[in-house]
């Protein structure tokens, strides 16, 4: 970034150089139509900002959902098996975990099995198999609730409760993926683009009218900086998966969740 | 503000927070306003004169990023605020259901029903804060609550969450409450839960680090420059309107800083406290667990 602003400096002092010593070019734009620009331009950016910073903020927001929506499963497993059945609730407590450390890695790109535990044998290699590893895991855990309810551990309307969450969880997880997928309309990204170009462009003659200084450069750079800049963070915040200093803090919200989970498990 | 004086906001200093937070800063930038005067004048003769519609196309884009900066803010304190309604009314559903499903009668059920939720939600508040205060919670049975503060909880109101959820199994299962009513009353187990971590949410993500620190840099670049353009006109009168602009927009930041986060004890954070107490009132109301006439019964 720090690249553009200096290369627009440049420009602006080659202008100043050449409307001052070459040539007269005896051009000025009016600075009320700057103004206009201005205006427009501003609008323009603010859209562009609240539009990503809300696309970052609903990553989150779907986080949350899905990581509550886990830690909610995990609740009514803990008061609806009872605790002399370990192995089911170490199984489905340690598959929902799998689960979400699976969403980390599927909505990070990655096919890992870090942090995941091998819960029942053959596990991993099931998965390293799967295009959608994290389907494949809530289809596991479907199908050993179909099975608890089958094989009477839970009644009818509990049955009905957790499987809701399998539902909700995919749910939650699809819109993740679909913030991950989807760019924003391309047409308005280069339009913005385009005029900030032209904008930027255009400004240094709207002051070839005055005793021009090389201060101005400073001043103009300033602006391009601000607005180049927003459109830099847009484009940084609009996938909040990734791994950057403003993408979420995913390793930390699994560990969170991990940590509840836990607790609940352990105080039943 | 419903003062019949509109004025009367300029005597009420000490309740505008903003000014007292700026004014040493404020000071600062007179100062510094004053000592660019007193060396252009005297010393170095720089005669750095920008035009002043340069200002107001800098005005625009400082506009920009400042409206920005004071939605998402408060779109965070207003979302903060719909979750505690949220919780409060899901708290309350679920103690106008258990009301009717459970017998008059059961004092046990009914007791247990209105201690937890007002622990749920007093434990949340502190959670949100410094910690769990055991003084606000009530106990279950005698050494409740000493036990639950031994066990030293990573999450507590996730641990009175599932006490709730405990107690409405063993309900369904020994046949207090039918299938259906199961269902119903666990509907607010999913609710009270994503409220919980909603709030958490806000409490914990600070907006993206890019985004503040960008404002931050602008503003304070566009504070250097701003006495330059017109010190030499107005001499050390720019003090004053240097120190007017500086409150206007750093002003701006430092409230979007501070209701960002508004689970704190400040003038303009949620009043948390009061909710909880209210929701406590409602619930033991609708429980009828301070009903002198059932109790003697």
């Amino acid at each position: 970034m720090a690249v553009w602003v200096v290369l627009y400096g440049i420009y602006v002092a080659g202008i100043i150089y050449l409307q001052d010593n070459q040539f007269d070019i005896n051009f000025t734009v009016p600075y009320f139509v700057m103004y206009i620009l201005g205006y427009m331009i501003m609008i323009l950016f603010y859209f562009r900002l609240n539009n990503s910073y809300y696309r970052w903020y609903d990553g989150r927001k779907n986080l949350t959902y899905l990581t509550a929506n886990a830690e909610t499963f995990i609740i009514k497993i803990n008061s609806y098996l009872s605790i002399a059945d370990v192995k089911n609730r170490t199984y489905l407590h340690e598959m929902v975990m799998n689960h979400i450390w699976s969403c980390k890695a599927h909505l990070r790109r990655k096919r890992s099995m870090n942090h995941l535990v091998e819960s029942e044998p053959g596990l991993f290699d099931q998965l390293m198999k799967e295009e959608h590893v994290p389907n494949k895991i809530m289809e596991l855990v479907h199908k050993r609730i179909v099975n608890l309810y089958r094989n009477e551990y839970i009644t009818k309307m509990e049955y009905y409760e957790l499987s809701k969450h399998v539902e909700k969880s995919n749910s939650f997880l699809d819109n993740c993926d679909t913030i991950r997928t989807t760019k924003t309309t391309k047409s308005y990204v280069n339009h913005i683009k385009m005029f900030l170009i032209l904008y930027s462009g255009f400004l240094p003659f709207a002051f070839t009218n005055d005793t021009l200084e090389y201060s101005i450069v400073f001043l103009l750079c300033l602006i391009f900086y601000a607005y180049f800049g927003c459109e830099v963070m847009s484009s940084e915040v609009e996938n909040p998966f990734g791994h950057d200093k403003n993408d979420l803090p995913m390793e930390v919200i699994c560990e969170d969740i991990d940590n509840c989970l836990k607790q609940i498990m352990k105080n039943g | 503000m419903d003062k019949k004086i509109w004025f009367a906001i300029l005597f009420d200093f000490h309740r505008t927070k903003t000014l007292r937070t700026l004014l040493v800063s404020m000071c600062v930038a007179g100062v510094y306003a004053f000592i660019c005067d007193y060396l252009e004048e005297n010393v170095f003769h720089i005669d750095f004169r920008p035009p002043t519609y340069i200002y107001s196309i800098l005005g625009i884009v400082l506009g920009l990023l400042l409206v920005f900066r004071t939605n998402t803010a408060y779109d965070r304190w207003w979302e903060g605020r719909k979750l505690l309604s949220k919780l409060g009314y899901n708290w309350k559903n679920l103690a106008i259901k258990i009301n009717s499903f459970v017998p008059i009668d059961d004092k046990d059920n009914r007791e247990f029903f209105a201690k937890m939720i007002s622990n749920h939600a007093f434990s949340l508040k502190e959670h949100l804060r410094d910690g769990i205060k055991a003084s606000e919670l009530e106990e279950i049975y005698p050494g409740f609550i000493e036990e639950t503060m031994a066990k030293k909880l990573y999450h507590v109101p996730t641990y009175f969450l599932t006490l709730i959820s405990d107690r409405m199994t063993k309900l369904y299962k020994d046949k207090v409450i039918t299938d259906m009513q199961f269902l119903e009353v666990s509907k607010h187990i999913d609710e009270a839960n994503e409220v919980i971590s909603s709030c958490e949410r806000i409490h914990s993500t600070p907006i993206p680090f890019s985004y503040a620190i960008h404002l931050k840099k602008f503003l304070f670049i566009f504070m250097l420059i701003i006495p330059f353009g017109f010190i030499h006109d107005l001499g050390s009168w720019s003090v004053a309107i240097v120190m007017l602009i500086f409150y206007a927009m750093v002003g701006l930041d430092v409230i979007g800083e501070e209701i960002e986060d508004p689970f704190g004890q400040d003038e303009n954070d949620l009043p948390f406290d009061g909710i909880c107490k209210s929701l406590k009132i409602s619930v033991q109301e609708i429980l009828k667990t301070n009903d002198q006439k059932l109790i003697k019964s």
